[in-house]
C-alpha cells in the first residue's frame, strides 16, 4: 500500500516537475512611446564635453559663409526649389569642366542628403550636409531613347532634380518630354550631366553603367561651393524657383 | 516627460484593473487573473539613420529646428535605464554619413558616442559602408556593442569574422534574442565600397538565425533590420519580412527614414503578431517599447490578453 501511494507520489511530482518546465516568460503585452529629442531636456554634460573639442575643430573650417539663399528652400518630389538649385548648379558646372554643351542635368532625389535650407547664409557646412557623399560630375552622351528610359525610371519613383529637360508622370511613365524647347528626339544625342554615383547604376539606373563617362574629376559638393563664391563674387544671392519641370499630368 | 510615463502606467493600471473586474464579473476565476499577474518588464530604446547626425539640428532649420543632438539624447537613455534596470539600446544601422564629422572624422566620434551611451547592439546600413569596408572593420572593433547581422556574407573582407548572425543578451529572468539584416547593396552602395561582400535572401537568412534563437529558448525574439519599411514593389522590406517568416517578435528597422506615429502590428506566417517600429533619422526620437513578460505555459493564452490591456499597443 504504502509502496503504491510512494509511487503515486512520483508520478506527480514527475508530472508537476514537467509542468513547472513548460512555464516559461512570454511577452503579455507591450506599450509604446516616442521620446522626441529637443531642448526642453537638460543636455548630458559630458556627452557634450566629449565632442565640443571635436566641435571646435570643424566649425573652424565649416561655419564660413561662402553666399547668401534669398528664400528658404525645400526638398521634396516631383519638383522642388532645392533640388533646382541643386542641379542647376550640376548642369552649369559640369558644362564647365567638361567644355561641353550640356543637354540635360539629371540628380537623383535621395543624394539630397538635407530635407531644407533656410534663407540667410550658406556655409561650407550646408555644401557638406547637401553633399556628404564623394560623388563626381560625369556627363554621358545619350540618345533620346536612353532618356526616354532615364525619364520613366524618374517617374517610377515619384521624380527627380531634372535641368534642360521638362516632362509629366502618368501611370508611372513619363510623357510629354521637352528638351528645352523641343520635344525629345529619340535620334538625337543629348549630353547628360550627372554624378558619378547614378552613372555607375546607383538608385536602380543599371542601364548606364556601359554607358562611357566623360570624367571631371570635380567632387560634387566642391562644385557646389564653388557656384556659390562664384554667384556671390558677382553680387547675386541664391534663389530657386519652381518651374513644372516635372509634374503629375492632369 | 517623467510625468507622461507614470501616466501611462497609470492608465494603463486602471485599465487592467477595470479589465480584472470584468472577468470576475464574467465568472472568470480571480485565481486564473492572479497567475497571469505581470511579472517582469523589458524596455527597448532604438534608433536608426542617425546619419552622424551628434548636434542638434540649427534652431532655424525648417522641419526640425532644433531637433537631436548626442547630449540631449544621452539625457533621455539615463533617465529611462534609471527607472528600469532591465533597458536595452539598439540602433538599425545608417550610423555614419551625413555631416562633416564623418567626413574628417571617419566615424570615430559616432562609434565613441554609442559606446559612452552603452549601447547594446547595431546592425549594419548601407551608408555604414560609405567610408569603405576597412573603415567599416576598424569602427566595428573600436564599438564596445556587438554588430549583428546575419544576411551580408563577408568573406575575404576586413570584415570577416567582425559581425554576429546572432546574438543572445540575458536581463533578469528575460532572455533576449537578436538578429539582424541589411539592405541589397548592388546598385544601392558603389561596388568599390562594398567590394566582395555578398547580399544573402534576408527572409531565409533571418528564419534560419531566428530557429536557432528559439532553440536556444529566447523569450523574445528582435530582428535590427535595415532593409525598409515598405516599398511600393516587390522589394523585401519589414513589412515582408515579417510576414513571411515566424519567430520573430519586434523588428527594430531603418533605411527608409520612416516616422511612424504608433509601431506596425503584422500577422506572420501563423497567424502570430509581429511589431514593427522605425523612428524617422538623425536621432530626433528615440523609439521606446515596454514589453511585460509573465511565466506562462502556452503564449495564446497570454496575446489575447496584449488586445485587451493595451488598446493603443494595435496598429492603425
Amino acid at each position: 500500500m504504502s509502496k503504491i501511494y510512494s509511487n503515486k507520489v512520483l508520478i506527480f511530482l514527475a508530472a508537476l516537475a514537467s509542468f513547472t518546465a513548460c512555464k516559461t516568460y512570454y511577452p503579455v503585452t507591450h506599450t509604446d512611446n516616442l521620446e522626441k529629442v529637443t531642448h526642453q531636456i537638460s543636455p548630458d554634460k559630458n556627452i557634450k564635453a566629449f565632442y565640443q573639442p571635436y566641435k571646435d575643430s570643424l566649425d573652424k573650417s565649416m561655419k564660413v559663409q561662402l553666399a547668401t539663399l534669398s528664400q528658404d528652400l525645400m526638398k521634396e518630389q516631383p519638383e522642388s526649389t532645392l533640388g533646382n538649385m541643386m542641379v542647376d548648379i550640376l548642369k552649369v558646372e559640369t558644362e564647365k569642366y567638361t567644355k561641353k554643351k550640356i543637354d540635360i542635368a539629371i540628380l537623383n532625389y535621395g543624394g539630397i542628403r538635407s530635407s531644407s535650407l533656410a534663407k540667410g547664409p550658406l556655409l561650407i557646412e550646408n555644401a557638406y550636409l547637401l553633399m556628404p557623399f564623394d560623388n563626381y560630375l560625369v556627363a554621358l552622351n545619350l540618345t533620346g531613347q536612353q532618356i526616354q528610359t532615364f525619364c520613366d525610371i524618374i517617374a517610377e519613383y515619384g521624380g527627380w532634380p531634372v535641368a534642360g529637360i521638362s516632362f509629366q508622370i502618368q501611370n508611372k511613365k513619363a510623357i510629354n518630354i521637352m528638351v528645352g524647347e523641343q520635344p525629345l528626339d529619340n535620334s538625337k544625342i543629348y549630353c547628360t550631366a550627372t554624378i558619378d554615383y547614378v552613372a555607375n547604376g546607383g538608385d536602380g539606373m543599371e542601364f548606364l553603367r556601359p554607358i562611357p563617362q566623360i570624367q571631371t574629376g570635380v567632387l560634387y559638393r566642391e562644385a557646389i561651393m564653388e557656384y556659390w563664391k562664384e554667384q556671390t563674387k558677382e553680387g547675386k544671392q541664391i534663389s530657386a524657383s519652381l518651374e513644372n519641370r516635372v509634374s503629375y499630368a492632369k | 516627460m517623467k510625468t507622461e510615463l507614470v501616466m501611462q502606467s497609470r492608465r494603463k493600471f486602471i485599465k487592467q484593473s477595470l479589465i480584472a473586474g470584468v472577468a470576475i464579473g464574467a465568472g472568470v476565476k480571480p485565481n486564473s487573473l492572479f497567475a497571469n499577474e505581470i511579472k517582469t518588464q523589458l524596455t527597448i530604446l532604438h534608433t536608426n539613420d542617425v546619419h552622424s547626425h551628434i548636434e542638434p539640428f540649427a534652431d532655424n532649420d525648417k522641419k526640425y529646428p532644433g531637433l537631436g543632438g548626442a547630449e540631449y539624447r544621452s539625457t533621455i537613455i539615463e533617465n529611462i535605464r534609471s527607472k528600469n534596470e532591465a533597458t536595452l539600446l539598439f540602433d538599425a544601422g545608417d550610423i555614419f554619413q551625413g555631416t562633416p564629422y564623418f567626413n574628417f572624422f571617419h566615424g570615430d566620434i559616432e562609434i565613441d558616442l554609442m559606446n559612452k551611451m552603452r549601447y547594446d547592439a547595431a546592425t549594419i546600413g548601407n551608408h555604414d559602408f560609405d567610408g569603405g569596408i576597412e573603415t567599416l572593420a576598424r569602427q566595428i572593433t573600436r564599438a564596445n556593442f556587438p554588430f549583428v547581422n546575419c544576411n551580408y556574407d563577408f568573406s575575404g573582407t576586413p570584415v570577416a569574422g567582425k559581425v554576429h548572425p546572432h546574438i543572445v543578451l540575458q536581463k533578469g529572468k528575460i532572455k533576449i534574442g537578436i538578429t539582424g539584416c541589411g539592405v541589397e547593396l548592388e546598385g544601392l552602395v558603389p561596388d568599390k565600397l562594398f567590394t566582395s561582400t555578398k547580399y544573402l535572401d534576408p527572409i531565409n537568412s533571418v528564419q534560419e538565425q531566428v530557429n536557432i534563437l528559439k532553440e536556444k529558448k529566447c523569450n523574445l525574439i528582435i530582428c535590427l533590420s535595415h532593409l525598409g519599411y515598405q516599398y511600393k514593389n516587390s522589394k523585401v522590406s519589414d513589412i515582408v519580412l515579417a510576414q513571411q517568416t515566424n519567430g520573430i517578435d519586434l523588428i527594430i528597422g531603418g533605411h527608409t527614414h520612416t516616422f511612424l506615429d504608433k509601431p506596425t502590428i503584422v500577422k506572420n506566417n501563423v497567424g502570430k503578431e509581429v511589431v514593427i517600429n522605425q523612428v524617422g533619422w538623425a536621432g530626433v526620437q528615440i523609439g521606446q517599447l515596454n514589453y511585460f513578460f509573465e511565466k506562462s505555459l502556452r503564449k495564446k493564452l497570454s496575446n489575447t490578453q496584449t488586445v485587451i490591456v493595451d488598446k493603443k499597443s494595435i496598429g492603425k
